[in-house]
């Protein structure tokens, strides 16, 4: 026997009411059972158990409609909405081509805000994936006489975290790297090492097994627990359950995973994806260099706090000044600059939302920008179209229809045209918002931005969508009834006079967006110059033929004269690579994002003031660095393979240097300390170079070798005659000649690296550029249709001055100018608005100023050129009209 | 209430209804409208105006037997009731007065 299809029986099944169904699909399982067997073909039976399917549930929809009128018969808002509605769908699907062209314009301009604002949802809003309201998280930073630090020691953090009363925790944070060897195959993995409280404060629970244990954040050393994440559980332990309990050897020491966080946490730094969570009390053995806990003037922990419900930042702000000044009081300092810094999580002066904040403002504002312009294309498309309506609206106007009706159907047709254009945005968000990844700077962390659209990115695009259908849509719903009222019966003798009101409101229309095209190109040109700027802009040192890679020779266990002859070894393997003019090792590659180390020093000879110490940058260099970067050595020697931890102390500083301590006289043979009886003796004298940000002022800088102060963590640093790239492979061959295990990563040129410090321009010039095209083009639309119009409103009048003996030059100027006129008080409005703008962006602009007279000679040439071109193909035009043609026009 | 008229399909469906007496169901319905008139409605279409009949109370319904091919279901069987006899009978007079004479009138032409 045959039985009902089970698509149909599945539709009506949910379709049809309880108390019906059974009857309803009795009655269908027994027609097509007798259809079946009446020897009817299978595929007729099963097209006539389909319609029979869909006529059922239109019937049921019917039904459900007479319930509804009869219901509402008093609510007549409701019901209206939705015959507005149906009758919007259909008169947009009327005039298909009108429709699509809306929601591709709507859909580009929210498509752009929705994707800039899908951004900052991420680096901004969201702030950490995975972690309870990241919004009342707050970073503390202490402020010192000297210089703003972002970072804490150890000791002052136990102190915050056990006297604030306005913080339900503070927990601290500094990343770490570890070899984590599984079943063989050796990984580098970035991690965090964290208070044990992390957890708890960030509100986040283990899926699997547990967080950590109050007695893990006590005894030094001795516990070695790891939380892992749910990325590396399920990538490196297949998602084992059993890995929970189990010992991983993290840099060679045996770790118990004592859990797993959920899917989507990945630390505490924003933008920034960790895998794996050691208790602080672990220190010496996952970070170089001995215990750091007990140190109070070793500032290096990165702290957030999360504030008790109910306190306000401002009271955090103050009781932790408080703090700060009794805990410096107590010590016997009673300098009342010390304090402390309390600022929101996404207004943190580090990390990714330092870095993107100000240039994602800035896009979103100049993006709001590109979205009115296509509000202003779509307006003059929806006059066009009221044009051919009028008839329609007169009738309905003469038949009884409220204005307000009518209008509030126009806006309900814009509204529709902005949900399909949001929908549109929400698709080009979906699709562009990964390209953050992309735009981001070279940079040595684990860079992991949750980028995509989330239930905020939605209510931001539909709220943005329909206000766009107010801006896009009243000025031409009024227009359209204002019109509608004469009646269109009489439009002929209105002739010329006819479409008066609404060629100004077009033209209004069409001004506005070329002088936001304008705004748009301007702010895209300084960015571009920028970008030129700064990569023509001469750091001090020469990027260009320099390959880095990273080494990390901590996690593999080297001691420090291990690790001094490891150097000692590589370096001539190095040199002796053919094409490599010359090697160096240095722990800190100047202009990336990679931080900075510096500490307060005493100068030979210099009495610095009592609130301003004297201080340095510090970097540990190999031998021949500054040949190898190529900073000019401008006096005395660079450091050599013979500068070993036998030899006595030394140093290389910058000019900037020399001039604050040693104004008077030769620095060169001169010493200082760092506070220690340890004294070093300057060897060498080098240029002064940019070292964190191209517009920074030279700044004391020291260079220590690194053969006598040995860092585990370096660059490699080889200068090479040709293809710089292809030098890797050999590099990290001959790495692996000395010790097969230790990973060489992060591998570049040079000059990729520094492409960081410019990275905003870059960001935001190209990003501009797509955006300035597009309005350009917008606005090339919005005048051809303007100026076309105009045509074909005086086809009339230009048959007259024709048959009157106007040459065809004279009309066409006639045209023409009439559409340049336009665009002039366009481009002089434009330039007003874009200085402003532009102002605002100053600080993101780098060699140029906001009022660059080359950025803006050259835009008001292109959108001139470009206007002129669109006012020339309808002006050709109205040189062809046949004058007889144009008077029987009538 | 007011009286209401009845659509051309409502006629047809209140007949077919009145004819098969004890046995009118969905199926059933269909089979005499399509037997009768050579159309063939959807049996969706049927059912809405039974639904329809069933609030203005034209009609009404018991439930029947569960049977084995209508996979285990069971039929809503419709009888007419009294204010669907009077509705039919008065469209019926309608129909009528309007072509009374009608043939005369046409010969006058």
């Amino acid at each position: 026997m045959s039985r009902l299809p089970r698509l149909p029986r599945a539709l009506l099944k949910r379709l049809l009411p309880e108390d019906e169904r059974e009857f309803i699909l009795g009655d269908l399982e027994e027609l097509h059972t007798s259809r079946s067997a009446s020897g009817e073909s299978a595929t007729r039976v099963w097209l006539r158990t389909w319609r029979e399917t869909l006529v059922l549930v239109a019937g049921r929809r019917r039904l459900a409609a007479d319930d509804n009128r009869m219901e509402k018969k008093g609510d007549g808002i409701v019901s209206s909405f939705w015959q507005d509605v149906r009758f919007s769908f259909r008169m947009l699907g009327r005039s298909r081509a009108f429709t699509l062209t809306s929601v591709l314009i709507l859909g580009l301009g929210i498509g752009a805000n929705a994707t800039i604002f899908s951004w900052l949802n991420t680096v901004l809003i969201t702030l950490l994936p995975g972690v309870d309201r990241a919004q009342e998280l707050v970073a503390l930073m202490p402020v010192s006489p000297m210089r703003d630090h972002t970072t804490l020691s150890y000791p002052d953090y136990v102190d915050f975290r056990d006297r604030t009363k306005t913080l339900e925790g503070l927990v601290v944070s500094d990343d770490i790297t570890v070899n984590l060897a599984v079943d063989g195959e050796p990984e580098r993995v970035w991690g965090q090492l964290v208070s044990g409280n992390f957890f708890d404060v960030l509100h986040v629970k283990a899926v699997l097994g547990r967080t950590f244990l109050p007695e893990e954040d006590r005894e030094r050393n001795a516990r070695p627990v790891v939380v892992i994440s749910h990325s590396l559980f399920t990538r490196r332990f297949g998602a084992d359950p059993e890995v929970v309990g189990r010992d991983i050897p993290l840099n060679g020491r045996p770790y118990t995973v004592v859990g797993v966080v959920p899917p989507g946490f990945q630390g505490s730094e924003v933008g920034l994806a960790y895998h794996l969570w050691v208790p602080m009390m672990m220190q010496e053995s996952v970070l170089p260099g001995a215990n750091r806990l007990d140190a109070r003037g070793n500032s290096w922990l990165d702290a957030l706090g999360r504030l008790k419900p109910g306190v306000g930042i401002e009271d955090a702000r103050a009781e932790l000044d408080t703090i700060a000044k009794q805990m410096a009081a107590e010590r016997g300092d009673d300098d009342q600059r010390r304090g402390a810094r309390v600022t929101w999580l996404a207004q943190s002066p580090r990390g990714a939302p330092s870095v993107l904040r100000p240039i994602l403002l800035a896009l979103l504002g100049l993006t709001a920008v590109v979205l009115l312009i296509a509000c202003a294309n779509v307006a003059n498309l929806l006059l066009a179209r009221a044009a051919g309506r009028r008839k329609e609206i007169a009738v309905r106007l003469a038949l009884g229809a409220s204005r307000g009706k009518i209008l509030r159907q126009l806006l309900t047709e814009s509204a529709m045209l902005a949900t399909l254009g949001g929908a549109a945005g929400i698709a080009v968000a979906y699709f562009a918002s990964g390209l953050l990844r992309e735009l981001a700077p070279p940079t040595e962390f684990p860079i992991g931005l949750a980028l995509g659209v989330d239930a905020r990115v939605l209510a931001f695009t539909m709220a943005l969508a329909l206000a766009s259908a107010v801006v896009f849509g009243l000025a031409p719903a009024l227009s359209t009834i204002r019109a509608s009222v004469v009646t269109p019966l009489k439009e002929e003798a209105a002739g010329v006079a006819g479409g008066g009101r609404k060629a100004w409101l077009r033209s209004a229309l069409v001004l506005a967006q070329v002088a936001l095209s304008l705004v748009l190109l301007v702010a895209a040109g300084l960015f571009l110059r920028s970008l030129k700027n700064a990569r023509a802009f001469s750091p001090g040192f020469d990027p260009k033929g320099v390959l880095i890679a990273s080494l990390d020779l901590f996690p593999s266990g080297y001691t420090s004269p291990k690790g001094r002859a490891f150097y000692r070894e590589l370096l001539p393997r190095l040199r002796a690579l053919p094409g490599v003019e010359s090697v160096s090792l240095a722990r800190r590659v100047p202009l990336g994002l990679g931080g900075s180390s510096s500490s307060t020093i005493e100068v030979e000879g210099f009495v610095a003031p009592k609130d301003d110490p004297a201080w340095t940058y510090i970097n540990n260099v190999g031998p021949d660095y500054f040949r190898t970067i190529g900073i000019t050595l401008l006096r005395g020697r660079e450091f050599t393979d013979a500068d070993d931890a036998q030899s006595p102390p030394l140093a290389i500083i910058n000019e900037a240097m020399a001039r604050s301590y040693w104004a008077e006289g030769d620095a060169l043979g001169k010493r200082f300390s760092f506070g220690d009886p340890t004294s070093f003796t300057v060897v060498g004298i080098v240029a002064d170079s940019k070292y964190r940000s191209l517009d920074e002022r030279p700044a004391p800088f020291t260079y220590l070798p690194v053969l006598q102060y040995f860092r585990p963590d370096v660059r490699i640093h080889v200068r090479t005659a040709s293809e710089s790239l292809a030098m890797a492979a050999s590099v990290e061959r001959e790495v692996h000649a000395l010790d097969p295990g230790l990973p060489v990563f992060d591998v570049r040129l040079l000059e990729e690296h520094i492409g960081a410090a410019f990275f905003q321009q870059r960001m935001a010039g190209s990003l501009l550029s797509v955006m300035g095209a597009l309005t350009l083009l917008l606005a090339a639309v919005g005048l051809y249709g303007v100026v076309a119009y105009v045509v074909s409103q005086r086809t009339r009048e230009i048959g007259i001055r024709m048959a009157l003996g106007a040459a065809a030059e004279d009309i066409w100027t006639l045209v023409v100018r009439q559409g340049m006129w336009l665009v002039g008080v366009g481009l002089i409005l434009g330039i007003g608005a874009a200085a402003g703008v532009s102002h605002l962006l100053r600080s993101l602009l780098f060699g140029t100023g906001p009022m660059d007279p080359l950025t803006y000679a050259g835009v008001v040439v292109l959108l001139a050129g470009v206007a002129f071109v669109a006012c020339y193909v309808p002006a050709r035009r109205a040189t062809r009209v046949d004058p007889v043609s144009a008077l029987r026009y009538e | 209430m007011t009286e209401s008229y009845l659509g051309e399909f409502e006629q047809l469906v209140l007949l077919a209804v009145l004819r098969l007496g004890e046995n009118a169901y969905g199926v059933t319905i269909l089979d005499e409208i399509r037997r009768r008139t050579g159309r063939q409605p959807a049996l969706g279409a049927i059912y809405t105006t039974l639904a329809r009949l069933e609030r203005k109370k034209l009609v009404s319904y018991r439930i029947g037997d569960p049977l084995p091919e209508r996979g285990g279901r069971r039929k809503k069987l419709y009888r007419l009731e009294p204010r669907g006899a009077e509705a039919l009978g008065r469209a019926v007079e309608v129909l009528t007065h309007m072509i009374d004479g009608l043939g005369k009138k046409q010969e006058a032409h």
